[in-house]
């Protein structure tokens, strides 16, 4: 971990974030399309700031990977949460680890993305006070510097930098994102549910299993509309909801493979918790035993 | 080219770009060809042209109109699948539902042929008809829908002056990836043998068919098989297969070029067959693009009020560059070069302003609409969207002059569910909501729509946080565990002097989310929202009330309150300004009544009657007004007589502060218009009943959400649901289709206590 260099000073660099993408993108062209269309920039035009809002699960933060990925940058993210301060979002200070009395200064991924040009996602964005983000305001306008306290710098960002931000529904609602920050992040893009269609494909790309039993999808679009109903304004399926299902199912169905409870019972025996080579086929027990356990039937 | 001595003219077509219905017409009129050819099933080129032929006295194509048929075909690559789902469901395919064959099977049970004024095969059909030769349909009439590859092709109006060869040259081999080679191969070998009958007959013939299909046509027509096949003039032929529909605005504009107000000019710059010598105007597409944005921002910002805080108008005039911007490079992107309604609403929605999409949405969707309110369409179906979730492909139902409605199904061409959605507004009132049950119109009462009143309670409780977060009060309070924000000495010391032996700590201010409301936030009420410095002379007040009598079910008989009286418990007070109609809310028997919400004061917050009844035993009726008539009068006179406050000596947004006063327990907090202040009086008053006015500004709050709040519907109800614990209000289906939200939707983000 080098460090970067500000106005003369040392500072470590926070550390990017390397998607493994275990599932290709599903749909999201026009997501997709809208970023890169925010993100374009030339010698008359500034990079947009997006805002990504949809309901928890529905794959916001893995448009943002795809990106990413299709852009070849470093993506460093910042988690927000209620606690975050200004100079959080800037530069934090820690006791030096080489034994060496004093302080290193640590970069957040927003001061490192702005150094090295690249990308930073601050996911939550709703969830962090707004005296805190008022320091962005800089950041994303055409100024795009950064005023470090800390520091006692001023950060000017590289021309490869790009910014984006997501929020889930609920929080922007419920928590007032200040105008000023709002006007500043455009566009605003919603990411919505996708349909069963695509929700079938992620789940085939992520548990081959599940795919080479296709029935298994309609059984799980059964109970779904079983707990949830089939109104227009029932709860919807995202992909976390399927993908975590499914994962459950084939989890026991790897713990069936493995000898079950009599296996577990037999304490002389060490247990794998690895994926086994003898797996069996996920079955609409192991299916409906997981989604029993996800949405207990009183969970509606 | 040139086939046995006679010559063909084809125009290879992207379906819908009026380019290439330009090509048609301009074609027709300099060659006038001795018959003309149309990728249609005999039946319908027979269908469209008879229809076509009533309506020949129009000066322009009555849009959109549509002809539907039955799908009675599956794709031969579903076979075993469809065979499969049959063992598994031991069901015909018939006895399914819609959405497991179109999920499994990709099956719509509908076909629509939209007739669209900027579509080449129309247009060659209205050619043919307007110059009187013949026509003929020379496709296959039934086969099962394809799946295509969806292919990004050049833009036509990219070109500077439009050359079909040009394009064609270009395109082709981009736009021969999209056929599906087990149906179209079909199709084509059907159209190349009726093609080559056609030019027997007639010496100068003009085809016209998707671009798709030209190169594997030019090779069918130029080698020996396909041979001739028979083929009759469209208007000989039956036309039963097919049904006349009006097509709902909302389904048309995928089918329109660009965006609908470019196919008004289109239709406006067509010449006519018989016109000969009328010169076309060349349509220039962004020139017609550009007047309608510029149209648009006169409307939206000549209008703006600056000290109308919501309507967001300097914001938007801020944001103008960004979204011309976006605009510019999501077309670079699709390879467009002006951008079609899609594009220019979704970037619209992603940047501006609701109301500036909304006029934005006008312009572009302006167009004469077919409406199933005039006379010669009154008898005519509407092929209209059903209400689908988001996670299902949208689906249509009919309905009729009488409302009645069919069940759900699929159509095989409108877009997938991926797309952003937009908003565009409906250009015809739509009047044709089933009639409710008799005898339950309405509960004796209205609400407004529930979610708008239960985000307002929300941000009332976030602003109460906010406020105090903000309020100078340092807490604190004994220690019981935790340091939290540190020993304060002073109050330490002062406990020390009484004789106390405890620590006091003071407390960290409490982090403010949706989440964490607390019911004890209620200190905060009374609570004051200004929305807008509206005129005194356009507000009036709408009373909130609760008759007490009602309460006396949801009390203890312990309670001495007296509930027997008919006396009225004041929840709030609104300010509003004049009555407005809401017709796409009304029914013919109801007139749904819209006010514009200036301001609001709320001694509690917003609740249902059980609630309110448990709220009046504990305040012991002491935080709100009770008035012994439940109008603006009786409380002019309450505040009167029991405050010596005369509430008409200040203005309306005043007034709620002074209202809220007397009945402040420790605070009043008040949302008002950035950079507003009140007058001194107002804080003498606080200050005399030692009362703490905290003030939020509006701006601390998102727009959308605040202009959501400023909106009240005196809505129908057909009475409240007793199974629901909040005993929420039932609306008539035209309400909730309309909000397309649950009603429940924002219950979450208010304390357990309050919902």
């Amino acid at each position: 971990m080098s460090a970067i260099l500000i106005g003369g000073k040392e500072a470590l660099p926070s550390q990017p974030y390397v998607p493994q993408l275990r599932r290709s993108l599903v749909g999201r062209q026009p997501q997709l399309e809208m970023i890169t269309a925010a993100w374009m920039a030339g010698s008359d035009q500034l990079p947009l700031s997006p805002l990504l809002l949809g309901e928890p699960g529905v794959g916001k933060n893995h448009l943002v990977y795809e990106l990413a990925s299709r852009t070849g940058k470093k993506l460093y993210i910042f988690q927000g949460h209620e606690d975050v301060t200004a100079e959080d979002l800037a530069c934090a200070v820690r006791f030096r680890d080489d034994g060496q009395p004093g302080m290193d200064y640590v970069a957040s991924p927003l001061l490192t993305a702005m150094e090295s040009g690249d990308i930073c996602f601050i996911d939550e964005i709703a969830k962090i006070r707004p005296r805190a983000l008022a320091l962005l305001v800089s950041v994303l306008d055409e100024r795009r510097y950064l005023d470090s306290i800390l520091l006692g710098e001023r950060v000017h960002a590289k021309p490869g930098f790009r910014f984006i931000a997501a929020t889930n529904t609920a929080d922007l609602e419920g928590n007032a994102m200040p105008e000023f920050l709002r006007s500043r992040m455009r566009p605003v893009i919603r990411v919505g549910f996708p349909d069963r269609q695509q929700i079938a494909e992620m789940v085939t790309n992520l548990h081959p299993r599940v795919g080479r039993a296709n029935d298994l999808l309609d059984v799980f679009w059964m109970e779904w509309d079983q707990r949830f109903g089939t109104k227009p304004d029932a709860r919807q399926c995202s992909p976390r909801d399927a993908i975590y299902i499914f994962s459950l199912a084939s989890s026991l169905a790897d713990f069936d493979a493995l000898g079950g409870p009599s296996r577990l019972a037999d304490v002389s025996k060490t247990l794998s918790l690895n994926e086994t080579d003898q797996a069996l086929s996920v079955t609409v027990e192991h299916l409906k035993k997981a989604f029993q356990e996800m949405f207990p039937a009183d969970s509606r | 080219m040139t086939i046995d001595g006679s010559t063909l003219w084809a125009v290879p077509s992207v379906h819908y770009r009026a380019p290439f219905a330009e090509h048609v017409n301009q074609l027709v009129r300099r060659r006038h060809p001795q018959a003309i050819a149309v990728e249609l099933g005999p039946q319908a080129a027979a269908a469209t042209a008879n229809w076509l032929n009533e309506l020949k006295n129009e000066r322009y194509l009555p849009c959109m109109l549509g002809l539907v048929r039955p799908n009675r075909r599956l794709h031969p690559q579903v076979r075993e699948t469809a065979q499969r789902l049959q063992q598994l469901t031991q069901s015909d395919l018939s006895d399914l539902p819609p959405e497991l064959l179109k999920a499994t099977l990709g099956y719509s049970s509908l076909s629509v042929l939209y007739l669209s004024p900027t579509d080449s095969i129309i247009e060659a059909v209205r050619c043919a008809l307007e110059s009187d030769v013949p026509l003929y349909g020379v496709d296959l009439e039934e086969t099962a829908s394809p799946r295509r590859r969806d292919i990004l092709l050049q833009d036509p109006t990219s070109m500077q002056n439009f050359s079909l060869p040009e394009y064609v040259e270009r395109n082709d081999a981009y736009a021969e990836m999209q056929r599906d080679d087990v149906v179209d191969a079909r199709r084509e070998f059907a159209m190349a043998a009726r093609l080559k009958t056609i030019l027997r007959e007639h010496k100068q013939v003009l085809y016209v068919c998707g671009l798709a299909h030209w190169t594997r046509m030019c090779e069918l027509l130029r080698a020996a098989e396909p041979q001739p096949a028979p083929v009759i003039e469209a208007r000989s032929q039956p036309s039963m297969l097919y049904r006349r529909v009006v097509v709902h605005p909302i389904m048309a504009i995928h089918h329109l070029d660009t965006f609908p107000a470019f196919a008004t000019d289109y239709e406006q710059a067509r010449v006519h067959m018989r016109a000969v010598n009328e010169p076309r105007h060349r349509l220039n597409l962004a020139e017609i693009f550009q007047s309608l944005v510029k149209a648009a921002y006169e409307d939206h910002f000549g209008l703006a009020d600056e000290s109308d805080q919501l309507k967001r108008s300097l914001g938007d005039w801020e944001a103008r560059g960004d979204f011309e911007q976006l605009l510019r490079n999501l077309c670079t992107l699709r390879h467009r070069s002006i951008p079609d309604l899609i594009t220019a609403m979704q970037v619209a929605q992603s940047v501006m302003s609701e109301p500036f999409c909304r006029v934005f949405a006008e312009k572009l969707m302006t167009f004469n609409w077919v409406s199933p309110n005039q006379d010669r369409f009154q008898g005519l179906p509407i092929l209209a969207p059903a209400p689908s979730a988001a996670d299902q492909p949208q689906r249509a139902e009919f309905v009729d002059r009488d409302g009645n409605r069919s069940p759900a199904f699929f159509v095989s061409d409108l877009p997938d569910g991926d797309s952003i959605p937009i908003s565009v507004p409906i250009p015809w009132e739509w009047d044709s909501e089933p009639p409710p049950p008799p005898g339950k119109r309405r509960d004796g009462g209205s609400s407004n729509w529930i979610p708008i009143d239960t985000l307002m309670t929300a941000l009332s409780f976030r602003a109460v946080r906010v406020a105090r977060e903000q309020s100078t009060h340092q807490r604190v309070e004994a220690f019981a565990g935790s340091l939290l924000g540190g020993v304060d000495m002073k109050a330490t010391l002062r406990s020390a002097t009484r004789g106390e032996d405890r620590l006091y700590v003071r407390t960290t201010p409490p982090r403010i989310t949706a989440a964490n409301a607390k019911s004890e936030d209620v200190e905060g009420f009374p609570f004051v929202w200004i929305f807008r410095l509206a005129p005194q002379k356009e507000v009036g007040y709408k009373l909130s009330t609760d008759n007490l009598t009602t309460f006396k079910e949801y009390v203890t008989p312990g309670d001495d309150l007296d509930f027997d009286r008919s006396r009225y418990m004041v929840s709030s007070v609104i300010a509003v300004t004049g009555d407005q109609q809401a017709p796409e809310l009304s029914q013919s028997d109801y007139e749904v009544i819209h006010n514009e919400r200036v301001g609001q004061l709320c001694f509690q917050p917003d609740c249902s009657v059980r609630k309110a009844a448990e709220w009046a035993v504990k305040t012991n009726l002491e935080s709100n007004p009770v008035l012994s008539f439940a109008n603006s009068h009786a409380l002019h006179t309450f505040y009167k007589h029991k405050f010596q406050l005369d509430l008409g000596d200040s203005p309306w947004h005043v007034a709620l502060v002074r209202m809220a006063i007397p009945f402040a327990r420790r605070a009043v907090t008040i949302v008002t218009p950035d950079g507003y202040t009140f007058p001194p009086q107002v804080y003498e008053e606080a200050a005399r009943r030692q009362v703490e006015l905290r003030v939020v500004p509006l701006s601390y709050f998102p727009t959308e959400s605040l202009r959501t709040i400023s909106h009240i519907y005196w809505l129908p109800t057909l009475g409240r649901n007793k199974d629901d614990e909040y005993n929420l209000p039932i609306y008539p289906p035209h309400v909730l289709r309309h909000f397309r939200e649950p009603v429940d939707v924002y219950h979450r983000l208010i304390p357990k206590e309050w919902r």
